[in-house]
């Protein structure tokens, strides 16, 4: 019954499916997973990088985006929608500084991005935008945030989310592993990324890309051996809780 | 009006009509006929099957993987001893068929039929050919053409895009990759996994295998393998391991160390330059 019902984008199925932004949520699934952490003074994204031939030009596949200076956003799904998504919510920030003296809020950016997003989803001849974004950073007043839009335009405040490929698996552990003192530490909110990121990605620092942003700082990439550093850190902490059990098992 | 000679009441008179050019009616009685498949033997395989006593391999249990996914779990799990080529089966002259013994890379659109050197009753149809509709009955016919299968056990392994799937669960809601099963009358036992459930239906060669058995009472299981990337991954092949534990393979199986290499190696043979996703 479906089948009538998904070619046109404008057009509801009797039990008020839009199956064109059904199958473009299917379409953010195919992506790599990102997650993003909000802290009190940090904002992380994580993304499982993807492997790239080995004559591309690694520089070219990236993930994670700067939209102004004290916004960044990670995605999953269709890279060439991301692309001209990016492009205009970067001329967005731009006018908007122009225009108004001031630079974007998180929530103006993101509703900006949502409402182009919903526009596809109600235009004939047009396909929804294939991909999910994390859009993380500091207001003017600074306040850190973390918002997430999908393909329906929706969007909404996260403390922590992760969008992608086994999304689901590292929502749930970031909801078991989230609490407000990690939120308080810096080093703990990222940790808290990429140990989510690790529950669905091959471990090894060539998998994974992190980026952070503290307030009032530009983003910063993390090198390899920051990562490897890091990891070799969790997996201490891993070891250590192991030994705990095992002891306690034996009393 | 008395009737012409040599014709009786009823008779098909074809009146030649001038209108109507008679080449063309010759070219529309030439029409290619439908291709049908090819099983080519082997040197060795064929003096065997000449020396049997009922011009058929013996065989204790045949499996038949279809398509990359099915392939490539057989060729990590099962094949990963010495084995030898028994013989193909061909199915079209197009470009990108093979046709010949020497193409064995596990990426080449190839069908071959296998054997274990240390499980010799045994054997393997590795099936990477996209058999097209109107071959799949000769090309069922020409697998079990000189296979004994009297007292064999069938298995036969495939995979689908779970986007094919239709369940009253959403499929968020499902782990994916999973399996599903259909058996024969004759396998007596169940599945290691549920049943396809309605109104999924098994399709193209594996529904093929599978009906030729159940009507010539053959103990048969399928297995499909329900995934959501179109590309094969390591978590579609390994769906695939519970099967191990079941007939025909718990008979079959020997542990491989290197598997989980070997996986990675055959995933990345196969990987195609996908950009489209980020």
């Amino acid at each position: 019954m479906s089948s009538r019902y998904d070619r046109a984008i404008t057009v509801f199925s009797p039990d008020g499916h839009l199956f064109q932004v059904e199958y473009a949520q299917e379409a953010v699934k195919k992506g790599s997973t990102a997650v993003g952490v909000r802290g009190k003074d940090i904002v992380v994204l994580g993304v499982e990088k993807k492997a790239i031939a080995k004559l591309q030009d690694e520089r070219t596949v990236r993930k994670i985006c700067l939209l102004d200076d004290h916004v960044a956003m990670a995605f999953a799904g269709l890279t060439a929608d991301a692309r001209i998504l990016i492009n205009r919510a970067r001329v967005e920030c731009q006018s908007h500084r122009l225009t108004v003296e001031d630079p974007v809020t998180l929530e103006y950016i993101t509703r900006y991005i949502a409402t182009l997003k919903q526009r596809y989803t109600q235009s004939n001849g047009r396909r929804p935008f294939g991909i999910s974004c994390l859009i993380v950073g500091f207001d003017y007043d600074g306040t850190p945030h973390l918002y997430q839009t999908d393909p329906s335009g929706t969007h909404h405040e996260w403390k922590a989310n992760a969008t992608g490929r086994s999304a689901k698996t590292v929502r749930e552990y970031l909801e078991k592993h989230y609490t407000d003192e990690v939120a308080d530490s810096d080093a703990e909110s990222i940790k808290l990324a990429l140990k989510a990121l690790l529950e669905v990605v091959q471990s090894g620092s060539k998998n994974v890309e992190l980026a952070v942003m503290r307030r009032d700082e530009p983003l910063k990439m993390l090198s390899v051996d920051e990562i490897e550093k890091i990891m070799a850190e969790v997996e201490k902490e891993k070891e250590e809780e192991a030994e705990k059990k095992k002891k306690t098992k034996t009393s | 009006m008395a009737a012409p000679l040599g014709c009786g009441y009823g008779d098909l008179v074809l009146a030649s009509s001038r209108a109507v050019d008679d080449e063309e009616e010759e070219e529309e009685g030439s029409q290619t006929p439908s291709p049908s498949a090819v099983l080519r033997w082997s040197a060795q395989a064929k003096q065997e099957i000449s020396e049997s006593p009922n011009d058929c391999i013996e065989c204790s249990a045949l499996i038949v993987a279809i398509g990359p996914v099915a392939t490539g779990f057989i060729h990590t799990y099962l094949l990963h001893q010495e084995t030898e080529i028994l013989g193909m089966i061909g199915s079209g002259l197009s470009e990108d068929t093979c046709n010949t013994f020497e193409q064995t890379s596990p990426a080449d659109a190839t069908c071959f039929l296998h054997r274990l050197k240390s499980a010799p009753s045994v054997i393997f149809c590795q099936c990477n050919v996209d058999v097209p509709p109107e071959m799949m009955f000769s090309w069922t016919q020409q697998l079990f053409s000189c296979i004994n299968i009297r007292n064999t056990y069938v298995g036969i392994l495939a995979s689908a895009p779970v986007s094919e799937y239709r369940s009253s669960i959403s499929l968020s809601d499902v782990t994916v990759p999973f399996l599903r099963g259909l058996k024969t009358n004759q396998f007596h036992g169940k599945p290691v996994c549920p049943y396809l459930e309605q109104p999924n239906t098994a399709k193209g060669l594996p529904a093929s295998v599978l009906t030729h058995c159940q009507v010539y009472r053959v103990p048969a299981v399928l297995y499909m393998c329900y995934s959501d990337s179109i590309y094969v991954e390591i978590p579609a092949i390994k769906a695939f391991l519970p099967v191990l534990k079941g007939t025909p393979f718990r008979d079959i199986v020997q542990e491989n160390p290197n598997a989980d290499i070997s996986l990675r190696k055959l995933v990345e043979l196969r990987a195609r330059q996908n950009n489209l996703y980020t």
